[in-house]
């Protein structure tokens, strides 16, 4: 035994780190909490995506590489690298207090092309929950849990609010807090907008 | 409990090796996220360590488009090692993660009586394999076929997927019968047996499997690696948008170099993970021919079998 488990220790160890490294698409988010006419409006959504990606699609649709996807070429682009990920919920969940947005529409999506190499996706998720004197909150989290893709790390940096002067908004970043199904379960971190009437 | 961490050890090997590659959700249509308690399971635990390593991948994925952009039109060795060291590191990386042969490897050494240095073979067999067609899957779709590369890979995929699981399936049914009738016997699946391998006695004498031919090594690496690496497709792509077939060639030998070290040190931990395991079980009985060993080897043919099946059915 005493020499069995040094060994089972490893193993496991050795083991369960080369599963780790996986995804083949990398993306940095960025996020824009909108508010307006005493409503949160939504959330919009920028994703810039990694050269290889990015030379792909863009290989695809622009193939000329103008460095500028006429309309046809981002409906294009809508349809064939993007709409299915309505299987996936678009790698995005919402909560409205403890209570999660089981259902949302995509809105305004645009493909775009930066710097001549990167491929952006912007799109904007409408949540419209009215701002009250009390405080509320809103979570939420952009993750693939087939782990395919990979966002950045979420940092408040990346996010930026856009309210007039009747609104207070703090963001934070947490660990997702809803109960595991399983134990060990990975919590991907949570974007937590706290919002409110200015007094 | 000792016999209790000897399971729990080959659960965690067996799992961990078993995690498999999934289609692009952008590109491929209809793909949906896998669902299932295990498929959770896995996916959380590796998870968990993948926040860890993503941002190495992402380092080593952006400075590869990084590096290559910058050696367009260039002429300079330095740079092209540099291309090919960072393609190394990518491929032992990239292997890493789910799919690649690992589970093929893993289940199949599980079955048989596999030595260290049949693993180090196969892993780079495998590698090799699956470089190169990665390579031979981009040319052709980007010279030949020219139509939509993004949805042409995925059908690709698909096809090779298909057939090869196929395989995976039949060769697993080989094995797995052959382990049931406790016959020191090897999958028949693609070869023709000398007559070294007709010795009737010995087989009576021992349910142990007989040792593994080079040509069995080869009929389970083409299967465990045909499938193309999505890792070299995405790095020969880039290269060759940037008019360097070149490149794109030296990287994938590095790639593939790097590849076989991964899935070679994956086979050499469930060699001995199977080993410590039938160690651990005999309590000093006679291993050769011990319940362990015959209830490890009937199951790593019939993971072999179901995973085939499995994946075979998840391409219909």
């Amino acid at each position: 035994m005493r020499r069995f488990l040094p060994l089972a220790v490893t193993l496991f160890l050795v083991a369960a780190l080369p599963i780790a490294a996986h995804p083949h698409v990398f993306i940095a988010d960025r996020m824009t909490v909108v508010f307006d006419k005493g409503m949160l409006l939504g959330i919009s959504f920028q994703w810039t995506f990694d050269d290889m990606f990015s030379n792909m699609i863009l290989a695809d649709y622009d193939p000329q590489r103008t460095g500028k996807l006429t309309p046809a070429q981002g409906r294009a682009v809508k349809e064939g690298a993007f709409d299915n990920l309505a299987n996936y919920h678009y790698f995005v969940a919402f909560w409205i207090g403890k209570k999660p947005v089981r259902e949302f529409k995509i809105e305004q999506f645009t493909p775009s092309e930066t710097g001549g190499k990167s491929l952006v996706y912007s799109f904007f998720v409408p949540l419209n929950v009215p701002v009250q004197q009390a405080e509320q909150t809103v979570l939420a989290t952009v993750y693939d849990d087939s782990y395919y893709v990979a966002f950045d790390i979420l940092h408040t940096d990346a996010v930026a609010v856009k309210a007039g002067d009747d609104v207070s908004c703090q963001l934070s970043v947490q660990k997702t807090q809803v109960k595991p199904e399983w134990p060990g379960q990975y919590m991907p971190d949570q974007l937590v907008i706290r919002f409110k009437e200015k007094q | 409990m000792r016999r209790f961490a000897a399971v729990v050890v080959l659960f965690f090997v067996v799992s961990a090796a078993f995690a498999q590659e999934v289609p692009n959700p952008f590109t491929a249509k209809g793909a949906k996220p896998k669902s299932g308690a295990l498929h959770e399971m896995t996916t959380g635990v590796s998870a968990f360590f993948a926040n860890a390593m993503a941002p190495i991948q992402r380092t080593l994925n952006a400075s590869l488009s990084a590096i290559t952009r910058s050696l367009q039109g260039s002429r300079s060795v330095g740079g092209f090692l540099f291309v090919m060291l960072v393609s190394l590191a990518y491929g032992m990386f990239h292997a890493a993660g789910p799919g690649h042969g690992k589970t093929i490897v893993s289940s199949y050494f599980l079955a048989n009586n596999a030595k260290i240095r049949h693993s180090l073979i196969v892993g780079y067999l495998i590698a090799i394999v699956h470089a190169l067609a990665a390579l031979a899957v981009v040319l052709i779709l980007y010279y030949i076929i020219r139509g939509l590369f993004s949805t042409g890979i995925e059908q690709a995929n698909h096809w090779i997927q298909l057939v090869t699981f196929a395989v995976i399936t039949v060769i697993g049914a080989f094995i797995l019968v052959g382990r049931i009738r406790g016959k020191g016997h090897h999958h028949h699946f693609g070869h023709h047996h000398g007559g070294e391998d007709h010795h009737e006695e010995d087989r009576a004498e021992t349910t142990r499997p007989r040792d593994i031919s080079l040509r069995n090594l080869v009929g389970i690496a083409i299967p465990a690696g045909v499938i193309p690496c999505p890792g070299a497709v995405a790095i020969i792509l880039f290269a060759l948008s940037l008019n360097m077939l070149g490149v794109s060639i030296l990287s994938v030998v590095a790639i593939s170099v790097g590849m076989g070290a991964t899935i070679s040190l994956t086979g050499v931990i469930v060699i001995l993970a199977k080993r410590g395991a039938v160690k651990a079980l005999a309590h000093g009985h006679a291993e050769e021919n011990a319940v362990p060993r015959r209830v490890i080897e009937i199951g790593g043919a019939a993971l072999l079998f179901l995973f085939g099946l499995v994946f075979f059915l998840a391409q219909i």
